[in-house]
């Protein structure tokens, strides 16, 4: 049966079909950034949890960078820990710098 | 995050990526099925790299047909959004295609034209990878080097759209009938191509019950001509939609009237006044279309806007 690229990759990427109708999807790449990626790692350390796949998902600074200045858009390193590396890469999370 | 994706070759046709971005189906543009997902959301991929989803419809949107001159893909989008609304896509997912879009989609084009899905109610928007897409993609740092690049190609073969797909609904459009739009609501459904009439405001006695439908009957009054530069261009100060519009729009005294949506905020009620007082000087009627929450405005030569008083024109 002939079918469109969604319906494959969809298809490709389906664990399995849960109980409420929804669909659990694997997701191949996972693109985080500054804004909405504290709050969930804050989430899993609550959990206990690690990221899982942490060659999967890649880090960059994305809302705080000014159209004009990309080149150091901030002075200080965000959010640095205590041994100077930022949370995620703790994770092993690969962090691209702009 | 989206242009760093498929610069870096971390954006792959044929994969799924989510991102707490809405925006994320910018990726699409090179064939990858992508979530904008919220925070949440982004806990659970971190944790399982899956996440639950509902089953999402497929519309094919064909473009077809060549484009007028001043007339882009980031156009073709107003033009999508106008006819299937901002929440039209809600429960879809976006496949670009038609022989307009199949040429001019790969690259910036689709990251646009995908990126805008969600400004369309659409999850998910994507383009079917062709040899541009493998072309822009091949030895990007993260993409597949060697054999793994040619299996990675092989196995999308397998993906690449054949005939007879079954979609749950076909849009299309022809491109002739797509010129460059004026948005002048409260949502980018909101517009009008400049080939079009334009709206004029014509009072009519509110019957009190319907405002909104009460206040200005549309009535068709001239057609504009070819558009050609104006002084306006030049004007920093102006909002970028308005700009747009009068980059578009002839000069001068050609326009009956300006037709605005809810003036909330007091700067563009400002750049709305700079706006008309750079139409060649003339006094032009502004008119307001009683959007609840705006101004309740008239028809006239001057423009009224309720809580700040008249405003002269």
């Amino acid at each position: 049966m002939p079918n469109h690229l969604f319906e494959k990759v969809w298809t490709a990427h389906t664990v399995k079909k849960l109980a409420n109708g929804q669909t659990q999807l694997l997701i191949g790449t996972h693109l985080i950034h500054e804004v909405t990626s504290p709050q969930a790692f804050g989430m899993l350390r609550d959990l206990g949890l690690k990221v899982l796949m942490p060659h999967r998902t890649f880090a960059t600074v994305d809302h705080i960078v000014p159209t004009n200045e990309l080149v150091e858009p901030y002075k200080e390193r965000p959010r640095a820990s205590h041994d100077g590396r930022a949370p995620q890469e703790h994770e092993g999370v690969r962090h691209h710098l702009l | 995050m989206h242009i760093v994706g498929p610069e870096q070759g971390i954006t792959q046709p044929g994969t799924t990526i989510a991102c707490g971005d809405s925006h994320t189906s910018t990726h699409g543009a090179f064939g990858a099925i992508a979530f904008g997902i919220g925070t949440s959301q982004v806990r659970d991929v971190l944790a399982t790299q899956t996440m639950a989803l509902g089953q999402l419809k497929v519309r094919r949107i064909e473009v077809n047909g060549k484009l007028r001159a001043a007339s882009t893909p980031r156009t073709s989008f107003s033009t999508i959004i106008r006819q299937l609304g901002v929440n039209g896509g809600t429960g879809f997912a976006y496949e670009y295609a038609g022989s307009t879009f199949d040429a001019l989609l790969h690259g910036r084009s689709g990251m646009t034209v995908c990126n805008m899905s969600i400004e369309g109610g659409a999850r998910v928007g994507y383009v079917n990878p062709d040899e541009t897409t493998f072309a822009y993609l091949k030895g990007r740092p993260y993409s597949p080097t060697g054999t793994a690049w040619d299996t990675a190609v092989a196995k999308l073969e397998v993906f690449r759209l054949r005939c007879g797909a079954h979609y749950d609904d076909v849009v299309k459009i022809d491109a002739a009938s797509i010129a460059p739009t004026v948005t002048w609501g409260i949502n980018p459904g909101q517009g009008i191509s400049i080939i079009e009439n334009i709206r004029a405001g014509r009072r009519r006695r509110s019957s009190g019950c319907d405002r909104q439908a009460g206040i200005i009957e549309p009535s068709p009054t001239m057609k504009l001509p070819a558009a050609k530069p104006t002084r306006a261009r030049r004007s920093r100060r102006l909002p970028r939609l308005l700009m747009f519009s009068m980059m578009e729009m002839p000069w001068p005294g050609l326009i009956p009237q300006v037709t605005v949506g809810a003036i909330e905020a007091a700067s563009i009620l400002d750049d709305v006044v700079v706006v008309c007082a750079r139409i060649g000087g003339e006094r032009l009627p502004v008119c307001d279309r009683g959007v609840p929450g705006g101004a309740g405005g008239r028809v006239g030569p001057a423009l009224q806007v309720g809580e700040r008083g008249l405003v002269r024109v």
